[in-house]
């Protein structure tokens, strides 16, 4: 499998995470831009214009 | 959705033309990488997983658990040491180790090519990463940059990951990617 493209992780707001606490992890897409969060915070992708994140 | 000990990703969104849609797959591949031979593992559970922002599994039993999961899909290639996989009722577990491969277990949705959105809740109960990378995670690959086909494996896939892990013993945390 080709790889196509690397950009450094998106640390969200809230980086550490505690073992034996629970999390609610999202992902999605879409079309455009990516989301992604963790419990109430969401945060946004967009590809296209990376530093307008 | 998968827990994973040790894995290697370099795959990131990109621009795409032409996307022809395989959302929902769970992309991941194991990559050798020295980081992988050095043991390592991560137990944790999955519970509560929406998809499309629906319900899509709560692991309680019918109508939900099972059929909509497939776990048999998810064994990693590289699989050869310690592991389990304990399924109480409510939550789908996942534990796995081992001293010198890669080991993936992963569960991908059996109408994988429609999901566009996922949320799970995720604990790590139990994470040793010392001298390798553990991690637990969702994984999309939500289309294709036009470069391959949904038929011909994975070229041109574009991956994202939303993941707890811990790289040589270090706090874990959580990223994008």
């Amino acid at each position: 499998m080709r790889v196509l493209d690397e950009h450094r992780p998106h640390r969200l707001h809230r980086p550490r995470s505690d073992p034996g606490q629970t999390y609610s992890l999202l992902l999605a897409w879409d079309g455009s831009v990516f989301t992604y969060g963790m419990d109430d915070y969401t945060a946004t992708f967009d590809r296209r214009r990376p530093s307008l994140r | 959705m998968d827990g994973a000990d040790t894995v290697v990703i370099r795959r990131v969104p990109s621009k795409s033309s032409k996307p022809p849609e395989r959302a929902g797959q769970d992309p991941q591949r194991p990559v050798d990488d020295d980081r992988a031979r050095r043991g390592g593992s991560v137990a944790g559970e999955f519970d509560n997983v929406y998809v499309n922002g629906a319900l899509y599994d709560d692991f309680n039993g019918a109508p939900f658990s099972g059929p909509r999961l497939d776990p048999s899909s998810g064994r990693g290639p590289a699989r050869t040491g310690a592991g389990e996989r304990r399924r109480p009722a409510g939550r789908q577990g996942s534990r796995r180790g081992n001293r010198r491969d890669q080991y993936v277990e992963r569960h991908r949705f059996v109408n994988q090519n429609a999901v566009t959105a996922l949320r799970a809740d995720v604990t790590v109960s139990e994470l040793q990463s010392t001298g390798s990378f553990a991690q637990a995670r969702l994984v999309g690959a939500f289309y294709n940059d036009g470069t391959g086909s949904p038929s011909t494996g994975m070229t041109g896939d574009v991956l994202a990951f939303n993941r707890l892990f811990s790289q040589n013993g270090s706090t874990p945390h959580v990223n994008f990617w």
